[in-house]
């Protein structure tokens, strides 16, 4: 247990580090970045898991994927209310 | 259009509108820690009547706001997301709300820069504050995590009496000193040039 935890400690400070060199508008920006790359992926891996969907239907997949993901995300936190406008 | 294209043409039209506004959530986690994916753009937004439709259209072609208001319970707050066509990527629009944080944190949010294009943060105190609230009310491990990475990040350039002063109306003061706690000791010291 004491080496998981070493390892961990490790990977942080390495990733704190490394983001101490970086600049933040660099750093905001690879966000939405690391989300189209993990978009790409999970495209992969539904062509392969469906090789008899277009790739229409893959996309409708990641979608679905996706709301779940939101979903679980948010669970209980929001609630629907009136329209502010 | 990409999520980042996405996301510089909201800064711009918020911008260009001259409506108040702030990155927050894992874009302003980003800024002061290390980069996370994040699969929408969570914008803080003063509007008037009206400017919501308006700030929508320019914000991307063809984009829809969920006709549904959603209201947040960890710090009451109103959002309408924001959907692209083509895209997964989302901006949920957060309105500044009455809260005694939001409204500060809102009036102490300051200048950032993505790559030339200017735009407005919270401070990384008000981040780590409403952060902690969140998990006091949600219990969501990335929470826990995020603010563990903005305090070891910006440890040493905290304004320490702020953050407790927030922390101690919450009720969250306990959980920061727990997350302080997990954090590699070497990391919280001064850096050395």
């Amino acid at each position: 247990m004491d080496d998981i935890r070493a390892l961990a400690d490790d990977i942080f400070r390495d990733r704190i580090r490394r983001a101490r060199s970086m600049s933040p508008g660099k750093k905001v920006l690879l966000g939405p970045e690391l989300f189209d790359y993990a978009c790409g992926i999970t495209l992969s891996g539904i062509r392969a898991q469906n090789p008899d969907y277009t790739e229409e239907e893959c996309r409708r997949e990641l979608s679905r994927r996706l709301r779940i993901a939101r979903r679980l995300d948010e669970a209980g936190l929001y609630h629907p209310v009136e329209a502010v406008e | 259009m990409t999520s980042v294209e996405i996301l510089l043409q909201a800064v711009d039209s918020l911008e260009a509108l001259q409506i108040p506004y702030m990155l927050v959530g894992a874009l302003s986690v980003n800024n002061y820690s290390f980069a996370r994916s994040t699969k929408d753009a969570d914008i803080v937004v003063s509007l008037m009547p009206g400017q919501l439709k308006e700030l929508s259209r320019s914000l991307a072609p063809g984009a829809i706001i969920d006709a549904q208001t959603q209201f947040e319970t960890a710090t009451a707050t109103t959002k309408n997301v924001v959907r692209i066509p083509g895209s997964e990527y989302c901006i949920e629009l957060f309105r500044l709300s009455n809260d005694a944080h939001d409204q500060e944190r809102f009036r102490r949010r300051v200048r950032g820069d993505l790559v030339g294009h200017a735009t407005w943060f919270p401070t990384a105190e008000d981040v780590i504050v409403w952060k902690l609230r969140w998990i006091a009310s949600a219990q969501r491990g990335k929470d826990r995590d995020d603010v563990a990475a903005v305090l070891a990040s910006q440890f040493n350039k905290l304004d320490w009496p702020y953050i407790h002063r927030w922390c101690d109306q919450h009720g969250t003061r306990a959980l920061l000193d727990e997350i302080i706690a997990t954090i590699p000791p070497d990391l919280l010291e001064p850096e050395t040039p």
